[in-house]
């Protein structure tokens, strides 16, 4: 809110430099943002958060500055008397839920006019146009003691009468800005004795409002409930300095103070007289008693305040203590309703005397041991390795749009297809929470393509969310990475194919997080690929049919694998769709579930003596139909160890996969060396060249194969 | 040129010389056709005569001595390698590491900090119901507090009916990390000191907002726990991120569920606080909010506020990685531009 700081002098005495004005305010929670204008004319930007409704006023924050500088707060109130009925008019509060006080006045014989200038200075440095006298002279109360008021035209107001009601049921209303709104049942308008005349603390309404050609007014200073103007205003969609003041509770007990105020004001510049003031306040305010102890001002600042400082502070906040030898009991005004508890009045204590005046000390903590496992701490070691591979870390928004999964060509029984939806999205683009994170991943590549990277390798680790029907959504954390070469020629070349670039990657987080030879260790982890290639689809309809798998994880308890991820290379048709145009490129991706991998944890590692006694190496080359597998090798050599009892092989290690003219057309060569060693010996040439002789006709029969010449 | 000069600019040379070709060089600027010696040979001619087999033999003695020297650095070039020579200048073959995310590499640092304080760290949903991210946190509906953050709610699921507007819906995006305090103090019981960093969710998106950031909630309950404390463990953390020396204020402010509340300021580091744009010239730059867990939240997560008191803060990842790294569009985080991540 706009404070003019001259505005404030009414109040207090101000003998500091607006700065230091500012820095006072700020540094008791009223944080000034800004300073516009110099010395007499300067006004504040003042920062009041929702708790403080009180400080939506010069008189509220010049109550608190009274509270910080010691300075006495210059308030005196002129009281006429009151009557509760009226024969002018006759106010009635039906529901008295929400509106708990109602005064009004009559003042007959007004000239509306243009405000004198003082005013309109006034007024516009808070930022309010001016309109007319009288208009303006309840804009001017508001701002000086934050009680919203409304001046009807009293010939307008049928029927002699004022009824506070609900609407009762949906009603059409036009308020004062020439819009027609409905108003719901529950929402409480100002009745007349026939018809509607106010949005209850928001808006009055077109008809009963104050013109140039108005004599006489009754003017209205009410207290409505905040959250139900809060309700209206927000389903509405309307909001007016009165309305954002009723929200944050004004005071009821300061009602008869802005009547009069304003009645005074009016008299003076717009003539007329005044009637008694009408003042229908059927449940008092009772001031709540909140016990206070120095001591547990203590217990929470950490700090000694003497009982002095407690009650000066308090007191000239306005509140009433009563109580000593560090025992009190703090009556709390009507203007600080937000005051409830104890811990609430620390606070008030706390901000007046100064955070600054709070020293810092250490906290003693209970010192415990655990093991964080947070994702963010578990993702440390994968996310390393993957930079160390060159993959460069990204994060997207939580969003996707829902033809996503056309795109993707997800099939309908899919899991991925539950999505959470948003209901007020930013954007189509956001319009549901998404439930993989490859999407984002490749939006990212096509950006970094359009910028012509021509190595992009990217991944991310966040949150997917699939509607599984609970109350909330099932979360998982996933790895997904993808991964394009450029065509571009490169100083150091390097064939590879991406595919086994990739399944390299997803190796070597096998390797590093399980480093023990897997049939060695208690639990027996397997991670492995299962290329899963039916008849025209792989398992991941965007994927190539022949260049993707499965990554399944296998410990040693469990019956079947768990499927926690794919590997493979985006179809043409998808990456056609998506608009990926790189030419003789593929693009690889990876997806994977680290809840599923976080939750093998770490594996017992025990040592293991390595052989003492060299080997002897001998290379095979073999040609195989095309579509044997390397596996095929392992598990004939793995046969023939077991079928003849031999543990001499130690290991069989592929070197080479050619296909050409060379080894005929369907066939492939597998050339591989074979590790022949003893635990017990050094073995002799003559033996090893025997066995190998044995063990590739084995080789070959197994493999239906053929030497390579 | 005196000869011993001579002698010593040639072996000074030829200590210099790291290759074949380059003594080669050297050889035939000494003693080649057009070489140093062989002008003073030449030179002798115009020379008295009777100073001429004087210095006839100096010359024949320095050329013995040059050839000498050559055919020894030869043996000893051969001895080294054959291979040809690199280029250094060629950059090497490796695979360029990829970058790490500043959200994450600021995360990552946060959560150190705490845990090296002695701090837990914890996790919650994203997706989260009104109570846990709204009123066990004592910001009840229709409260104005509620305007402070703007929320993304959720259809709630299973349901059909198309309809539901925002305010039926009790299932929202977690507009702050704070639910995890009352899911953590629902479970185990005081001394509690954990942190939970994680994504957080408001609707909102600008130069300054994107929908979606992270935050570090702290909190730390235990009896005994003051204020004094609350500022002790932040100014502590805030020296390490920031540097020892820099100034931290508290303020006080508002949040529904601490009180008394503040708000930390650091002295702008920009104009070390004497008010610029960085700091819309208050010299002071918000750096996170804080408070004394108020007794309403901590009732309701079932601890007794007449033995135990507690404080949480909150902070915004990156925000600080923006002022670290001096990154003035926070839309960048986002975009997964490998021109900017490459940069970290
Ligand atoms: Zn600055």
């Amino acid at each position: 809110m706009l404070l003019p700081i001259e505005w404030l002098s009414d109040f207090i005495e101000i003998t500091e430099t607006p700065d230091r004005v500012a820095a006072m305010l700020t540094m008791a929670g009223l944080e000034v943002e800004a300073v516009y204008g110099e010395g007499h004319d300067s006004v504040f930007e003042v920062n009041i958060t929702p708790n403080r409704g009180d400080c939506l006023s010069v008189l509220g924050l010049a109550r608190d500055l009274s509270a910080i500088t010691g300075r006495t707060l210059k308030l005196k109130d002129s009281y006429d008397s009151i009557t509760q009925t009226s024969e002018e008019i006759s106010v009635e509060i039906t529901d008295t839920d929400l509106c708990r006080r109602y005064s009004g006045k009559i003042i007959r014989g007004v000239k509306v006019t243009k405000s004198p200038d003082w005013l309109i200075k006034r007024l516009e440095a808070a930022g309010v146009r001016a309109i007319n006298n009288v208009v303006d002279i309840t804009n001017y109360v508001l701002f000086e003691l934050g009680q919203p008021l409304h001046a009807f035209d009293l010939y307008k107001l049928r029927g002699n009468a004022i009824r506070v009601k609900r609407a009762g049921g949906a009603l059409k209303v036009r308020a004062l800005d020439g819009v027609d709104r409905v108003v719901s049942g529950d929402s409480l308008l100002i009745w007349d004795g026939d018809r509607p005349v106010a949005i209850a603390g928001v808006m009055g309404c077109e008809g009963s409002e104050v013109t140039n050609e108005t004599t006489d007014i009754f003017l209205e200073s009410a207290w409505f409930l905040p959250e139900s103007v809060r309700k209206t205003s927000k389903t509405l969609g309307l909001r007016s300095e009165s309305s954002f003041r009723f929200e944050r509770a004004t005071d009821i007990g300061g009602t008869l103070r802005a009547l009069n105020k304003a009645a005074e004001l009016i008299l003076e510049l717009c003539g007329g007289s005044a009637s008694q003031s009408i003042d229908v306040y059927p449940l008092r305010y009772e001031p709540v008693n909140v016990a206070l102890k120095s001591k547990n001002v203590k217990r929470l600042l950490g700090v000694n305040i003497s009982d002095d400082t407690i009650r000066g502070i308090l007191e000239r906040l306005g509140f009433i203590v009563s109580g000593n030898n560090g025992v009190f009991s703090v009556s709390v005004p009507s203007h600080r309703t937000d005051i409830e508890l104890e811990a609430d009045l620390i606070e008030e204590i706390a901000r007046i005397h100064g955070y600054n005046n709070i020293p810092s000390v250490m906290p003693r903590a209970v010192v415990s041991a655990k093991v964080n496992k947070h994702k963010e701490i578990l993702l440390r070691p994968l996310g390393n390795l993957l930079r160390q591979a060159g993959f460069t870390e990204t994060i997207n928004y939580s969003f996707m749009p829902l033809d996503t999964l056309d795109t993707f060509l997800i099939p309908d029984w899919d899991e991925r297809r539950k999505v959470v939806e948003v209901l007020n999205p930013l954007s189509k683009e956001q319009s549901v929470l998404r439930t993989f994170l490859l999407p984002a991943l490749i939006e990212n590549l096509k950006l970094n393509f359009n910028f012509r990277q021509n190595d992009i390798h990217l991944y991310e680790a966040g949150t997917v969310f699939i509607n599984d029907g609970n109350m909330l959504p099932k979360e998982s954390f996933k790895l997904s990475m993808v991964s394009y070469v450029g065509s571009a020629k490169k100083l150091w070349s390097d064939d590879t194919p991406i595919f086994y670039k990739l399944k390299g990657i997803v190796d070597a987080i096998k390797e590093s997080l399980w480093p023990a030879d897997e049939r060695d260790t208690e639990e027996g982890i397997l991670l492995s690929y299962e290329l899963d290639i039916g008849l025209t689809l792989s398992e991941q309809p965007f994927l190539s049919a022949t260049n993707s798998g499965r990554v399944v994880i296998k410990r040693k308890n469990d019956a079947i694998p768990i499927p926690i991820g794919y590997i493979g290379l985006l179809s043409t048709e998808v990456m056609h769709k998506l608009g990926l145009k790189m030419r003789n490129s593929a693009v690889g991706v990876v997806e994977l579930s680290l809840d599923e991998i976080f939750n093998v944890g770490q594996l017992p590692l025990r040592y293991k003596p390595f052989p003492k006694y060299p080997s002897i190496v001998r290379d095979v080359a073999i040609v195989v139909n095309s579509w044997t597998k390397q596996e095929k090798i392992d598990e004939s050599i793995e046969a023939y160890k077991n079928t003849h009892n031999i543990d001499l092989i130690e290991s069989v290690e592929i070197f080479d996969v050619y296909t050409g003219k060379s080894v005929g057309e369907g066939k492939k060569s597998i050339a591989c060396h074979i590790v022949y060693r003893s635990a017990e010996r050094t073995l002799v040439d003559t033996e090893i060249d025997d066995l190998h002789g044995r063990v590739v006709r084995f080789l070959l029969e197994e493999t239906e194969g053929t030497l390579r010449s | 040129m005196d000869y011993l000069e001579l002698r010593n600019s040639f072996l000074s040379e030829l200590h210099g010389v790291l290759n074949t070709v380059e003594l080669q060089a050297l050889r035939s600027k000494y003693t080649g056709k057009k070489g140093v010696v062989t002008q003073k040979l030449k030179a002798m001619a115009a020379a008295p005569k009777e100073e001429r087999a004087a210095l006839g033999k100096a010359v024949n003695e320095i050329k013995d001595f040059i050839e000498t020297q050559v055919k020894e650095k030869e043996t000893a070039l051969s001895k080294k390698d054959t291979r040809s020579y690199v280029d250094l200048t060629l950059p090497g073959a490796y695979i360029k590491p990829g970058g790490r995310h500043p959200v994450k590499i600021i995360l990552n640092e946060i959560i150190d900090i705490f845990v090296s304080m002695g701090f837990a760290v914890e996790d919650g949903p994203e997706v989260e119901t009104d109570y846990y991210n709204f009123e066990a946190l004592n910001i009840p509906q229709n409260h104005p507090a509620r305007d402070m953050q703007d929320t993304f709610y959720i259809k709630p699921q299973g349901a059909e009916s198309p309809s539901h507007s925002n305010v039926e819906s009790n299932i929202v995006l977690r507009t702050h990390t704070s639910p995890v305090q009352i899911r953590v103090m629902e479970k185990r019981k005081p001394p509690l000191m954990f942190i939970a960093p994680g994504k957080v969710y408001r609707c909102d998106s600008d130069i300054s907002h994107t929908p979606i950031f992270h935050q570090v909630e702290g909190l730390m309950v235990d009896e005994g726990i003051t204020f004094a404390n609350l500022k002790a463990v932040l100014e502590a953390f805030l020296h390490i991120v920031f540097g020892p020396d820099v100034p931290v204020r508290f303020r006080p402010s508002f949040f529904p569920f601490t009180e008394p509340s503040a708000e930390v300021d650091l002295c702008c580091f920009a104009c070390k606080g004497s008010g610029c744009r960085v700091c819309k010239n208050s010299g002071w730059i918000e750096i996170l909010g804080a408070g004394m867990v108020d007794p309403r939240v901590l009732n309701m997560a079932g601890i007794d506020t007449e033995v135990y008191s507690g404080f949480a803060f909150g902070l915004g990842i990156e925000r600080i990685a923006s002022l670290r790294y001096g990154i003035d569009d926070i839309r960048l985080f986002y975009e997964g531009d490998l021109r900017f991540l490459r940069q970290f």
